[in-house]
Parts: C-alpha cells; structure tokens; sequence
C-alpha cells in the first residue's frame, strides 16, 4: 500500500465513521418529535394539521446536523486524490469523528424541543406561533455546537 | 462534480496588493438588491385604502416584522430597529430563493457574505449596549459572575457570531453539495427538482427567519 | 515515506481535536435541547409569559453551551498551536 492508498482509507473510514454516528442523534431526536405529535393527536384530533405542521418544520431544523454530517462525508468520498500528503490520513479520520459525534447531541436535542413544541400546541393550541417562534430559537441555538464541530471538519479537510 | 467548492474570482492588483473579490457573489448580491427594488417599488406605487397584491404582501411582512420587533425590544427601540430587522430578512428570503432559478447562486452560499452580516449584527447588538447601559455598566457586564470569567465571557461573545454565520453559510452550502452530488448521480432525472424545493425554498426560509430572529434576541440580550 | 515524531505528535493532536470537539458537542446540544423544550412548555401553559421565558431559556443555554465552546477552542488549539 502506498501514500494514496492509506489516504483513500483513512477517507472512506472518516466518511462512514461521519455519517454512521451522525445519523444516531437526528434519528432519535426526530422519532421523539414524531412520537409526541401522534400523542397530541390522539389526545385532540382537531389540531392535527398544526400538529402535523409543526412536526415538520421542528424534524426538518433536527435534521440538519445530519446533513452538515452527509455533507462530510459526501466532501471526503468524492475527493480528488491525485496530489496526497501523509497528514491527511489523521486530519480525514479526525473530521469523521468530529463531525460523527458532534451530530448526535443536537440532534437529540433539537428533536425533544419539536417534540415538547408538539405536546404544548396539543395542549394549548391557540398559543402555537409564539410556541413555533420559540422552538426554532430554542433549536438553533442547540445547533451551535453541532456547527462548532462541522467547522472543525471543514478545517481538517480544507486547511490543514 | 467539479462544482463543489469552487468559487470564480476577480483578481485586482492596486498598487502591489492584491485584492480577490468572489464575483459570482457580488453580481448576485447585487441582482437580488435590484429585485428587492423591483418589489418594493410594486408594492409602493398607487397605494390604496384597499391594497393590491403586492402592497398586501409587503404591509402583511413590515407589520408581522414589526410586532417582533417591539415584542422583543419594548415600544422605543423596536420602532427604531423594525426597519433594519425587516431590511435583512427580506434580503435573506431573496438570497435563499434565488438559487432555485437555474445557473443562479446563493450569496449566502459565500462564507463571507454571512459572517458580513454576522458581524453587521454583533456592533449593531454591541453598539446599542453602550448607547443603552453607558460604557462602564457594559464593561463590568464581562466581569460577571466572578473576575476571571471575563475571558470566557468575551469567547462566548464571539462564538455567537461564528454559530450565527456558520448556522445560514452550512445550511446553504449543504444543500447545494447534496444537490450538486445527487444530480451527479441520478444524471439530473427526478429527484433534483424536489430537492431544490426543499432546500431552496423551505429551507431558506426556515434559515432566513431564524437569521434574523437571531439578531433581534442578541439585541435584546444586549439592551435588557 | 518518512514519519519523524514530530509527525506522529501532529497527527495525535489531529485526532485529540476531531475528538475533542465531536464528543464536547453531545453534552451542550442535548442539555440546551432540554432546556428549549422546557420552555416551549412553560409558554404553553402560560403564554403571557412568553417573553420572559424565551430569555431565561437564552441565557440558560448560553451558559450550557460554555462547555462546547471550552471544546471549540481546545480543538482550535490543537489544529493551529499545537
């Protein structure tokens, strides 16, 4: 094996090790989300368009450190590796794992704040746009961290 | 798949210095600038006691924006500051669009146009802490709760302006790779369209808001 | 291909903050999720009380998301000082 072909490696495993873990935290957070709202509805069918709404857009916002997380993994499979140099195999493998975990708390996170937003409208629907207003602050400020480690990655891939 | 990442740029040379300026980003800032005007003037020729179209657009955005602003600011400095708000989230809204018109670009897409308008916002939240609490209130603010937080503290105030810019700037630029990747390789048949109409439009918006709602709670942080 | 210790430290402090700042983003993304989740149900119970809430639910977060940001700049340390 050469330099290229331990690069490749370190690559391939960075962008599975990226989109494997990044994938835990925006799957769990989204299902609580979605959980919550069918509970809602149960409880009062008449709101389950907003419901429904709601749902939505607080799992599109939790998702999106899973896309900063495809988006990793996508920058190290189609790679150029024509011109190589040894640091690049800790910096891929380190960005994998940066952008991997760094996914999953505000994944979690996000997906019980669209969650709770669902419980709350249930239980109080006529409050549902300062509660809507609430939840997308509420999210992207939980999303900071996940950007913290998606510049990081970027750095590992782009700067080093 | 050679279009991710690259960025077309002018290279000026004034007087032994070079100046690189990221052209696709300006002549689209300035096309959607243009646009704007176009709108605004629609909407503010041959207003009625019943409104057109545009004019009931425009007075259902300016006066949603601007119960915002004077819930999270009280009465005085949300009037004052409603125009600004308004000004970038229209600004923001027209950025995000427009990357679903074909060979068109998101300026947002530019690192530099978003950590611009972060950065607008930081002096602009900043600015108006000293006008509000006077300069030696906003000084001690830093060495709350105890002495040797005053570094930590100013770290925290400069991570906001790196998660605000990075937050629009990731999401954009996301999009578009998935886009640019996925069209690669479906050879452009079914999915793309869908996808652009998620990132483009329901995406921007939702980013686009939470840009600008960012701004006004950093203000209102600043000024409580 | 010639690997002198100093690479080998380069390569470790790589590593150290691709580490540093993927586990340092858990904590502060679930906790500041908590925190605005609480908030949303606190605003639904008692929505005249909005205003106030969305600000104990900033600075809350604020305060939770230090220790993501201790993360941020260990792993900058590492890339650029180290």
């Amino acid at each position: 094996m050469d330099l290229t072909d331990w690069v490749k490696l370190a690559a391939y495993i960075g962008a599975g090790l990226s989109m494997g873990f990044g994938a835990i935290g925006p799957g769990v957070g989204e299902g609580y989300a979605a959980s919550k709202a069918c509970e809602g509805m149960g409880r009062q069918p008449a709101v389950a368009d907003e419901l429904l709404r709601t749902m939505l857009v607080g799992q599109a916002v939790a998702e999106s450190t899973g896309i900063y997380s495809l988006v990793v993994a996508l920058l190290l499979l189609f790679r150029d590796f024509s011109v190589v140099r040894w640091i690049e195999i800790p910096a891929f493998l380190a960005a994998g794992l940066c952008m991997g975990f760094g996914a999953i708390g505000p994944g979690v996170g996000e997906g019980l704040v669209a969650g709770s937003a669902c419980e709350s409208i249930a239980r109080n629907p006529e409050t549902s746009p300062v509660i809507v207003r609430t939840m997308l602050v509420g999210q992207a400020v939980a999303e900071s961290t996940g950007i913290y480690a998606l510049v990081v990655s970027l750095l590992m891939i782009f700067v080093i | 798949m050679e279009g991710i990442g690259k960025v077309s740029q002018w290279v000026i040379h004034l007087g032994g210095m070079q100046f690189k300026v990221n052209s696709t980003t300006l002549l689209m800032s300035w096309l959607i600038i243009g646009l704007i005007l176009i709108f605004i003037v629609l909407a503010t020729r041959r207003r009625k006691m019943v409104p057109g179209p545009w004019q009931n657009i425009s007075e259902l955005l300016v006066s949603w924006i601007k119960d915002l602003c004077v819930d999270a600011l009280g009465e005085h400095w949300g009037r004052r500051y409603y125009p600004l708000i308004c000004a970038l989230f229209i600004f923001l809204l027209f950025c995000n669009w427009i990357g679903i018109i074909p060979f068109m670009d998101e300026p947002t897409k530019d690192l530099n146009t978003t950590l611009g308008l972060g950065i607008m916002g930081f002096f602009i939240a900043h600015g108006t802490a000293i006008k509000v609490k006077g300069l030696k209130n906003y000084i001690t603010e830093y060495f709350k709760p105890i002495f040797f937080m005053m570094p930590l503290n100013l770290v925290g105030e400069l991570a906001k302006v790196i998660s605000i810019s990075f937050r629009l700037f990731g999401n954009i630029m996301g999009g578009s790779i998935i886009i640019i990747v996925v069209s690669y390789l479906a050879y452009g048949l079914i999915l793309p369209p869908f996808l652009y109409a998620f990132f483009g439009l329901f995406v921007g918006t939702i980013q686009a808001f939470v840009f600008t709602i960012l701004t006004l709670v950093y203000i209102s942080v600043q000024i409580r | 291909m010639d690997i002198s210790g100093a690479d080998i430290i380069r390569a470790a402090a790589l590593l150290g903050a691709g580490l540093s700042m993927g586990f340092g983003a858990i904590g502060p993304g679930v906790g500041e999720g908590i925190a605005a989740a609480k908030a949303c149900e606190a605003i639904g119970r008692n929505p005249r009380e909005a205003g106030m809430l969305t600000r104990t639910m900033l600075v809350g977060q604020a305060v939770s998301e230090s220790t993501g940001i201790y993360s941020l700049v260990v792993a900058l340390l590492l890339i650029f000082v180290v």
